[in-house]
């Protein structure tokens, strides 16, 4: 039993029609995960892609940096459609494999690189502790720049109400999409 | 204090001063710490901005409870300056003080509002569970129907967003007012 109803196409109102003809234009060519239920809000569906669509073209953050930004997302509010959506993104941006295992089992992965390594605490610590302790903010603005920073911060946010619009309606997965993170938990993960 | 220094108008650069001027000419009549910390990155500040346009000024969801949504979403990320910014506009719009001041205390609130109840326990669900359960589900999607229930999840992630930016950068209350929280703390 799913809880998301999708709009047939037939069914839609002009302003559903319209985001969902630009986003099928789009290199997606149809709607995705988050988008399928934010089009029952088809201005709010407009209005989060504009911002996921700086996020993900137009800011200063290396793609690397943005996947690892959202797969800690995805892990923390266990989304797995979000996690297995991104996961090859992530691995094609450069993230290493041991990498984006340890993230999936929950473990503290073993960095090779600083910036990933301090992006990566900075995360963990605002999700588990809603704050930054001085040296963890140092090192991830030193590592990603002030503006970096504001768009780490801007993508764990506009990931976490994906996350959450994703596990409200308990989107499934597509099809090819298996190997659930709620198979692989490890410390660190849900309660 | 803030970890960011506040901005000045008169040594924006263009771009930055043109989202400066719409955020401060819009509904909102300022441009807030938090937004002063978004023109960091400008285009991206205006584009946050449209989409809390959106839910704040636009949306059909009830002024009284996305404002309650906000509030929650506040307590849950223990950010005093979102409480403190929302408060009197949730007061404003019909919720009542007894129903903020349990959730600031961390107990659940006796509710004579049916659909503030319904707001409480999904949103809290949401934010502590990560997951909002069956029955609740179809409580809210009956009450709100797909649109609202939607609606509401999105107060509950952009309000958190806000409250990420706002705990990030250290944009605390503003001298003189007390932390308007005490009783447990939600974490992960």
């Amino acid at each position: 039993m799913t809880r998301l109803t999708e709009i047939e196409t037939g069914a839609m109102t002009d302003e559903q029609r319209r985001f969902y003809d630009w986003m099928a234009a789009g290199p997606w060519e149809r709607l995705e995960g988050p988008f399928k239920v934010l089009l029952h809000s088809p201005r709010l569906a407009d209005a989060v892609n504009q911002v996921n669509q700086f996020l993900r073209g137009e800011g200063t953050l290396s793609k690397r940096i943005r996947e690892l930004v959202i797969l800690i997302n995805a892990r923390h509010w266990e989304t797995e459609i979000e996690w297995l959506s991104h996961e090859p993104q992530a691995r094609k941006a450069g993230l290493d494999d041991a990498v984006i295992a340890a993230l999936a089992q929950g473990l503290e992965p073993d960095f090779r690189a600083d910036d990933e390594a301090a992006v990566h605490a900075f995360c963990r610590e605002l999700l588990e502790t809603r704050w930054v302790a001085d040296a963890t903010f140092a090192r991830a603005r030193d590592a990603v720049g002030e503006e970096g920073l504001i768009e780490v911060v801007c993508t764990l946010g506009l990931y976490a109400m994906l996350s959450l619009v994703l596990n409200a309606f308990e989107v499934p997965l597509g099809p090819g999409m298996s190997t659930p993170i709620s198979e692989r938990r490890g410390p660190g993960g849900p309660r | 204090m803030s970890r960011l220094p506040p901005l000045e108008r008169s040594r924006l650069d263009e771009a930055t001063a043109a989202v400066f001027d719409a955020i401060a000419s819009g509904p909102r009549g300022r441009v807030s710490p938090p937004y002063q910390a978004l023109l960091r990155s400008p285009a991206l500040a205006g584009r946050i901005q449209s989409l809390g346009a959106f839910l704040r000024f636009e949306s059909a969801f009830p002024d009284h409870l996305r404002e309650f949504a906000i509030l929650i979403t506040a307590r849950a990320w223990n950010c005093a300056y979102e409480w403190h910014a929302h408060y009197p506009i949730a007061i404003a719009a019909g919720l009542a003080e007894a129903i903020a001041q349990a959730v600031a205390e961390g107990r659940r609130p006796d509710f004579a509002d049916a659909e503030a109840e319904l707001v409480y326990d999904f949103s809290t669900e949401l934010q502590e569970t990560r997951r909002v359960n069956d029955a609740l589900y179809g409580r809210a999607l009956a009450r709100f129907d797909e649109a609202g229930v939607v609606e509401l999840t999105a107060i509950n992630g952009y309000y958190a967003m806000f409250a990420m930016i706002l705990n990030t950068f250290e944009i605390g209350l503003p001298e003189g007012v007390a932390d308007p929280f005490s009783g447990p703390q939600i974490t992960s």
